[in-house]
């Protein structure tokens, strides 16, 4: 046999209920309208939030200091992507220091998964992940980001120095 | 009176071109990303987003996040033909995109919301950060009615 204990007359009310969980609406409510400052809404288009350094967005490729790419085709990156997005084309340079270049590097952005394995797999810092989060965009747009876009785009303002410089990489032997 | 008539009918065509109904199918870890975009902290009822719907009928907006195989792909497609016209869709996340970073061809099992339906905006990122998705629906209302939008309007005249 099961007992089952009647509710107080006093929880039979409900108003006092309902009150109850809205004053904890009407908290917030007025101390988000005291203070616009605190409240936890992003408004994102006016107002963006602050990533940390280690955030993972666009890629960028890094570029020496007379503004070609760092990278050296060496297909470090290609091999170690794992949803297989890199596309590289290399062809040799015309300075003899320089061994080769890649003309056409591409990357397919519907396929990445923004892991960061080119970043880490990359022996000479010629490709970050940025600090922009990723791109919407309507269908017919392009998808297949190439250099320009990933090197020289708007928010790089002319492209990212690389951490990495040829004549201090010689003078140590490397 | 034909006159007012018209307006009325303009007014309500507008407000139901740029009020998103959405239907969210989702799967995966992308769901998360998901909630939080619609809840307090990034909140898209800023953009005209309405809550979350659960029947098809009254729904214009499409989001297909997470992997789709081919069980799945029935489902998406029948929800699809149900929806409330004109609709727009958002395909959101890489498995959706393109299915990676599982392999495609031979053997494997999953499908691209893009061959299935047609897909208006592509969010990629695995999974994409809110301000992709939020960002996802300003294109789309760019999309549906270009030039400047009332929000451009009403800062160009506040500056
Ligand atoms: S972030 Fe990952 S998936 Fe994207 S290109 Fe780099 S290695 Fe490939
Ligand atoms: S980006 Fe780095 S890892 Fe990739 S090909 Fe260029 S140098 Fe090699
Ligand atoms: S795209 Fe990435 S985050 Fe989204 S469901 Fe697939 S694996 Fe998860």
């Amino acid at each position: 046999m099961s007992v089952v204990k009647r509710p107080s007359p006093k929880a039979k009310w409900y108003i006092p209920g309902i009150l109850t969980g809205l004053k904890i609406t009407i908290k917030h409510m007025l101390f988000n309208l005291a203070s616009r400052k605190d409240m936890i809404t992003v408004q994102y288009p006016e107002e963006k939030f602050q990533y940390s350094d280690r955030f993972k967005g666009n890629h960028i490729l890094t570029v020496k200091k007379d503004g070609s790419l760092r990278c050296t085709a060496c297909m470090l990156c290609a091999t170690h992507c794992p949803a297989e997005c890199i596309s590289i084309t290399a062809a040799e340079h015309d300075d003899p220091e320089v061994e080769k270049y890649p003309i056409s590097y591409e990357i397919d952005i519907l396929r990445c998964v923004f892991c960061g394995y080119c970043e880490e797999a990359c022996p000479v810092d010629a490709i970050r992940m940025g600090p922009e989060h990723q791109t919407a965009a309507p269908a017919g747009d392009n998808f297949i980001y190439d250099i320009t876009k990933l090197a020289y785009r708007a928010e790089n303002k002319g492209g990212v120095l690389s951490k990495v410089d040829d004549q201090e990489r010689h003078k140590r032997g490397l | 009176m034909s006159f007012l008539a018209s307006r009325l009918e303009t007014l309500v065509f507008n407000i139901e071109k740029t009020l998103h109904v959405p239907l969210v199918l989702s799967e995966g870890c992308c769901t998360v990303e998901i909630e939080n975009t619609s809840l307090a902290s990034y909140d898209w009822g800023r953009l005209g987003v309405s809550e979350v719907e659960e029947l098809p009928q009254e729904a214009n907006l499409l989001i297909v996040a997470g992997w789709v195989n081919k069980k799945r792909s029935e489902e998406i497609k029948e929800y699809y033909e149900q929806m409330r016209k004109p609709t727009q869709v958002i395909a959101v996340g890489s498995c959706a995109l393109s299915c990676s970073p599982y392999k495609l061809g031979a053997g494997s099992e999953m499908i691209k919301v893009n061959d299935l339906i047609n897909v208006d905006i592509f969010v990629p990122g695995c999974p994409p950060r809110p301000e992709a998705i939020l960002s996802a629906i300003i294109e789309l209302q760019k999309k549906l009615s270009p030039g400047p939008s009332a929000q451009e309007v009403l800062h160009a005249a506040l500056k």
